[in-house]
């Protein structure tokens, strides 16, 4: 583990991941204020000892709703990831290690799914099941899966005919005993890799779908709610459209950088 | 590494635009009056043809192309427009129209009773076979007894039918409307280029002295992005613009602003007919339980007028004060009344909410955060504009929505919104004595009992609580300081005629 802590892309990302984890972790006892309370004496207020990040256009507490959407960000990223990757590793490990008919319709629609636009294909499942939380965390979750399954198929594919693995086929293992305890072991760490990749992702469709009002459903904070009742008042009230703004870059970015560190320390250019 | 200057670049970058919008700005450089007014215009036009145009923000642009035989002032009266008189007979079935004589079409024609009975024999579907708009449906017959009168028949009466005779007049056997449009009005039109711009230059031969035109050229840009608009006005790319309130406190500083209610009306309304909203004692107590002034200052920064009723205050001679504060904010007075009606323990809807208004969907949030207050749990569900006009505006298949009501210029046109067999009806109201207001309103002939009769609709509506009507949002113009004369309509009108640059 220590060697990854040498990577300043992994540490820069680990750093900005655990604070907001921490922000997330309070959130969940204490908020400043109550994240749908209205206070229209104190609307648009800029940052002061009372609101430390300012109030909304109605007199909302920014803070609070910052710390809410975090929760939501990680909920949705959480979700999506952990669902991607068992869907993606049971897909992809089957359709890697058998290959033969089983891969080919595997892939034909794991290839289907990918010809989408990631956001575009949670529109369409909006579309068809509706907006609203669970709806949302639903449509990321499969969203997540084919990138997975990708990556889970390569590694299996280049594994699948290896020496330990003929080796351990000769000595009479079962396949999924290879599988799982022979051959994922060796591509775990890039599975680690696009786990925090597609975290991010999963945070940039949340807020995209948030934005357009397909996602969550206001008065629910989310930081693409927040950026949209924002927008109006980017001249008026510089700070409030920034704040969810930098928010969400500095989420991508940290993942992202988690992600690439992961990737530079085990070598792999894939 | 790379990665790591990267995102301090990115930093960098989010940093220095918020520096950008912050400071940046100052006045137009004013050139010596200079003989161009630049305008926006949100939406693309649907058709310069004023028989197929239905956008009113089409329509606010070609009032200044087009004339009609009737016109109407600032306050919505009519007033003479191509017609210097006219007579509606006893039964209200005939409509004699006396037209000036003075008259030339933009391409040269003189204007006589021909090209008025030409553009009717259009609108009414007489020379076609279907009438354009179901509001011309009724004329029968069109007569020119001489040059310079028409006399139109109808088969029923209709007291909203003259003001539906502002429509624009085209010249007599004309058919190049939507590419190339010829009205009478004090602009003529130049040039359209799709998705840049509308073109009009001043019609020198503009008949009547007081509405003759001061600018020589008007350019309508296509806009609809508030900050471009605004990045627009400040580097002096725009003489004049809508804005928001929340730009318009920020332009104030250096632009003119003009703020007037648009003849607008934005209600919460709910579904009359279904549970627990058929119970009239729940729905006074909706409106204790909403505060206006949150939702005005809230969802509309400060710049909308209350409203109490379905009407606005804008059309004043139809106009019924005696509803104002009918209700007033006493979330108390809320509880006991739906302790009276057996919600003492409130109840939970969803509201639906086209989720391409972002004003309507603040005024959802506030409404929300109020009615818990009271007990009444409300979510909010936001929906795509197409989807509303399908589920809730045609089908009223819903419980409860945020919308807002464009003005029309007749009061019939806005009241009979809630007549119980009225096709678009989606509050589903239904009350006799309303629907018997309005009958009687239509067929009256004189002007004065035609207004007390929809005064009285106004209240039956107030006082059965159909719906919360909170404001008629404002129409915010900032205007550089030396452009005055400008005149807000209670219709969507950008009246070029009475702009002018101030030495």
């Amino acid at each position: 583990m220590g060697r990854y802590f040498k990577n300043p892309s992994f540490l820069i990302g680990f750093i900005i991941v655990s604070l907001m984890f921490m922000v997330l972790l309070i959130s969940f006892f204490y908020t400043p204020y109550d994240v749908t309370a209205m206070d229209f004496s104190m609307r648009l207020s800029p940052p002061s000892h009372e609101h430390l990040l300012g109030t909304d256009q109605f007199g909302r507490d920014i803070l609070s709703r910052l710390m809410k959407g975090i929760e939501v960000s990680f909920l949705i990223g959480i979700t999506a990831v952990i669902s991607g990757l068992f869907f993606g590793l049971v897909i992809g490990s089957l359709s890697g290690y058998f290959g033969g008919h089983l891969d080919d319709a595997i892939m034909k629609v794991i290839d289907t799914l990918m010809a989408f636009p990631g956001v575009l294909l949670a529109m369409m499942l909006i579309a068809v099941f509706g907006n609203g939380l669970t709806n949302t965390i639903l449509a990321l979750s499969i969203m997540a899966i084919p990138r997975f399954a990708r990556i889970t198929r390569s590694g299996y594919m280049e594994y699948r005919d290896s020496d330990f693995v003929r080796a351990e086929r000769i000595r009479g293992a079962g396949s999924v005993r290879i599988m799982y305890l022979h051959i994922l072991p060796n591509i775990l760490s890039e599975l680690v890799a696009t786990s925090s990749l597609s975290f991010a992702s999963a945070i940039m469709s949340e807020a995209g779908l948030s934005y357009l009002g397909l996602g969550m459903q206001p008065p629910a904070p989310s930081l693409g709610i927040m950026l949209s009742e924002a927008q109006d008042y980017m001249l008026r009230s510089p700070w409030y459209v920034l704040i969810p703004t930098i928010t969400i870059a500095l989420l991508v970015i940290a993942f992202n950088l988690i992600g690439d560190g992961v990737q530079e320390v085990n070598g792999g250019e894939r | 590494m790379r990665k790591f200057l990267l995102l301090v670049l990115v930093l960098l970058m989010l940093i220095s635009c918020s520096r950008d919008g912050g400071t940046s700005g100052g006045s137009a450089v004013a050139v010596e009056k200079p003989s161009i007014v630049r305008l926006t215009m949100p939406s693309e036009p649907d058709s310069l043809d004023p028989y197929i145009s239905d956008a009113s923000d089409t329509e606010a642009v070609m009032h200044n192309v087009y004339e009609g035989l009737v016109l109407f002032d600032e306050e919505g009266r009519i007033v003479p427009g191509l017609a210097e008189s006219w007579q509606i007979s006893e039964d209200g079935l005939v409509y004699t129209f006396h037209l000036r004589d003075d008259v030339t079409f933009h391409n040269g024609d003189h204007f006589d009773s021909s090209d008025a009975a030409y553009s009717f024999s259009l609108l009414s579907g007489l020379s076609t076979g279907t009438p354009l708009s179901s509001r011309f449906g009724t004329v029968t017959k069109i007569e020119t007894p001489d040059e310079y009168t028409l006399v139109l028949y109808l088969s029923e009466p209709n007291a909203a039918f003259l003001e539906g005779t502002r429509i624009g007049i085209i010249p007599d056997g004309y058919t190049d409307s939507a590419r190339n449009p010829v009205g009478t009005g004090p602009y003529k039109f130049v040039e359209y280029v799709p998705s840049q711009r509308i073109v009009l230059e001043r019609n020198d031969e503009y008949y009547d002295e007081e509405r003759k035109a001061s600018i020589e050229r008007a350019e309508f840009y296509i806009m609809s992005d508030e900050s471009a608009i605004v990045t627009a006005l400040q580097s002096g790319q725009l003489d004049m613009a809508q804005v928001t309130g929340a730009d318009a406190e920020i332009l104030s500083r250096n632009f003119t602003i003009y703020s007037n209610p648009q003849n607008m009306v934005c209600l919460f309304a709910v579904n009359n007919a279904i549970e627990p909203f058929n119970n009239i004692k729940v729905r006074q107590a909706l409106n204790y339980a909403i505060n206006k002034d949150d939702i005005i200052n809230g969802a509309f920064d400060g710049y909308a007028t209350r409203l109490d009723s379905a009407f606005s205050p804008v059309m004043a001679f139809y106009y019924n004060p005696d509803v104002e504060n009918y209700y007033s904010y006493d979330p108390e007075k809320a509880q006991a009344f739906l302790a009276e009606a057996g919600y003492k323990d409130g109840f939970s809807f969803t509201v639906t909410v086209p989720s391409n208004y972002s004003a309507h969907v603040s005024t959802a949030q506030i409404i929300a955060e109020a009615l818990k207050k009271v007990g009444i749990d409300m979510r909010i569900q936001l929906v795509e504009w197409g989807t509303w006009l399908e589920d809730v505006y045609t089908n009223g298949d819903y419980e409860a929505t945020v919308i807002g009501l464009t003005g029309k210029l007749d009061p019939y046109e806005i009241l009979v919104r809630y007549v119980s067999n009225y096709r678009r009806n989606f509050f589903h109201y239904e009350s006799a004595e309303y629907d018997d207001l309005i009958a009687r309103a239509m067929v009256e002939s004189d002007e004065n009992v035609r207004a007390d009769l929809y005064k009285e609709a106004e209240m039956v509506l107030t006082e059965d609580a159909a719906a919360v009507w909170t404001c008629d949002p404002n129409l915010v113009i900032a205007s550089r300081p030396d452009l005055k004369g400008y005149k807000a309509y209670p219709l969507s009108f950008t009246d070029l005629s009475s702009l002018y640059y101030e030495e």
